[in-house]
Order: structure tokens, then sequence, then C-alpha cells
């Protein structure tokens, strides 16, 4: 069955420690597992080298990874600034719809 | 590849054509800077067509490498080759030193540039101080060194092997 060749959690602790190695921009990856289908990934990564914006419409990125196949998946990201991850934190900018930080979790 | 990242592609490669004529009569660096930046920007977008929802940002380029970074375990070695590296560890590491680089183009778009260095108008918008065409850029002076020089050979060859990877 597709269903048990596809591990969630570990498949985001993969993707946060390739994506840390991969940029050196990212401070942190937080995995936010709240509202999502079962083969999704979310992912809000803190980013240093990005700069701050003003309009503040945060954007999640479909990465395209392992579509059509058994362990078919989706992996969305969304890059932040350090002032933006304050910001959200403080419940002063919205992540995307049905996005949510309850059992958010620093990964790896 | 499907219709919509063959348009993309097909957009990005004249893109880049035409930054290669430029670079070799000599162009300014800020005309120089905005086709490559197109041309990434393109590529990116033809890449994450794959998935029928690519960024709408500028801001591509940064994603598209970091995407091929992560390339599922499966894939990695014959990802790595297509970039002349042996191994995709080499690959990988060779992305996290040039992301700073391509970061820097992606903020050469008005959009990004905060009202400061941009390849295309005057800054600062409310009392023009510079224009691109008289401009010295730290982006181009580090794509002209190695890691550089690199990162334009691997544009040049994502392009010419997209259908490759798409």
């Amino acid at each position: 069955m597709a269903t048990t060749q596809f591990d969630r959690a570990s498949m985001a602790r993969w993707y946060a420690e390739q994506h840390l190695k991969t940029d050196p921009g990212i401070v942190s990856v937080y995995y936010l597992p709240a509202n999502s289908d079962v083969r999704e990934i979310r992912f809000v990564e803190v980013n240093r080298l990005i700069g701050d914006r003003t309009d503040d419409a945060l954007e999640p990125v479909d990465f395209g990874v392992d579509f059509g196949e058994e362990g078919a998946h989706k992996l969305f990201v969304v890059d932040v600034s350090p002032a933006q991850w304050e910001r959200i934190q403080a419940g002063n900018l919205r992540l995307p719809d049905s996005w949510s930080l309850t059992g958010a979790l620093e990964l790896p | 590849m499907n219709e919509f990242q063959r348009l993309w592609w097909q957009q990005a490669r004249s893109d880049h054509e035409v930054f290669l004529l430029l670079r070799r009569e000599g162009i300014s660096a800020c005309h120089l800077l905005h086709y490559l930046q197109m041309a990434t920007e393109k590529l990116a977008k033809a890449y994450f067509w794959r998935t029928n929802a690519p960024p709408k940002s500028h801001a591509g380029f940064v994603k598209f490498l970091r995407s091929l970074g992560g390339t599922p375990t499966a894939h990695r070695s014959s990802m790595a080759k297509r970039f002349a590296f042996n191994r995709f560890e080499d690959f990988q590491r060779w992305i996290f030193a040039v992301l700073p680089i391509a970061y820097d183009l992606e903020r050469i778009t008005p959009a990004l540039a905060s009202d400061g260095p941009n390849s295309e108008y005057p800054w600062p918008h409310a009392k023009p101080a510079n224009a691109p065409v008289s401009y010295e850029f730290d982006v181009w002076n580090s794509l002209a060194k190695h890691q550089g020089r690199e990162l334009m050979r691997f544009v040049h060859r994502a392009v010419e092997r997209f259908s490759e990877f798409a």
C-alpha cells in the first residue's frame, strides 16, 4: 500500500537537514503539521538572506518533489526573515490560510 | 516536461541568449544583470511549473537551486553528473557556496531592491542619485570571480539541459 511507503515526520526531518545543508541563509526550519494533508509537509524557514518586505504576503512554494510515485507527497515552504518570524510568533503577521503554529516543531 | 514548462523554458533560453549576446558585446553590467536575472527567474518558473503552482514573485532562482540540492536520494547521482560533479555531496556544497550570489542576483530586481541598487531604474525613487548604467554592482563583481563564473556556467548548462531534469 502506498500509504505505508511515506513516513511524513521522517521525511520532514530529512528535508530540513537537506535545506540547512544547502542554504547558508536558513537559520531555522519549523515543521507545521497542523491542518495539512497527510501527504503534505509544511515548513516555515527563517532566512537571514532575504530582505524584510512591507507587503508581507507570505507565499508557500510547492517544491515539486516526488509526485506521481508511490511515496508521492508535497513539500510547501514559506520563507520568512527573522523579523517576520518574530511578528508571526507575536500574532502580528498571518500565516497562509489554514497554516498554524499549533504543534509546530523545529527540525532537525 | 509539460506545456507550461516548455513555454517558460523557451523564454528562459531566449533571455539567456540575449545575456550571452550582450556579454560578448561588452554592454554595461546593469543590462547583463537584467537579462541574467530574467533568465534565471524564468528557468526557475519553468522548473516549478511541474507543480502547476510556480512562485508568483521574482524570487525563484534561489528556491530552484535549493530544490536541486534536495534531490531525492534515487536521483542524486544522475543530478550531480548532469552538472559535472562526481558526487552529489560536492554539488550540494557548491550550492551552499554560491547561494549568496544567487540571493544578490534576485535582489537586483526593482521589486526586491528596497529602493536601492537595481538593474533598471535610477534610485532612490524620491531623489535619484544613481543610475544603473553607471553603477558598479557588487553582484557583478562576484559573478566575475571563480564561484560566480561557475554559477554562470551552471545556468548555461541548466538552460541547455533543462529537459533532462524538468
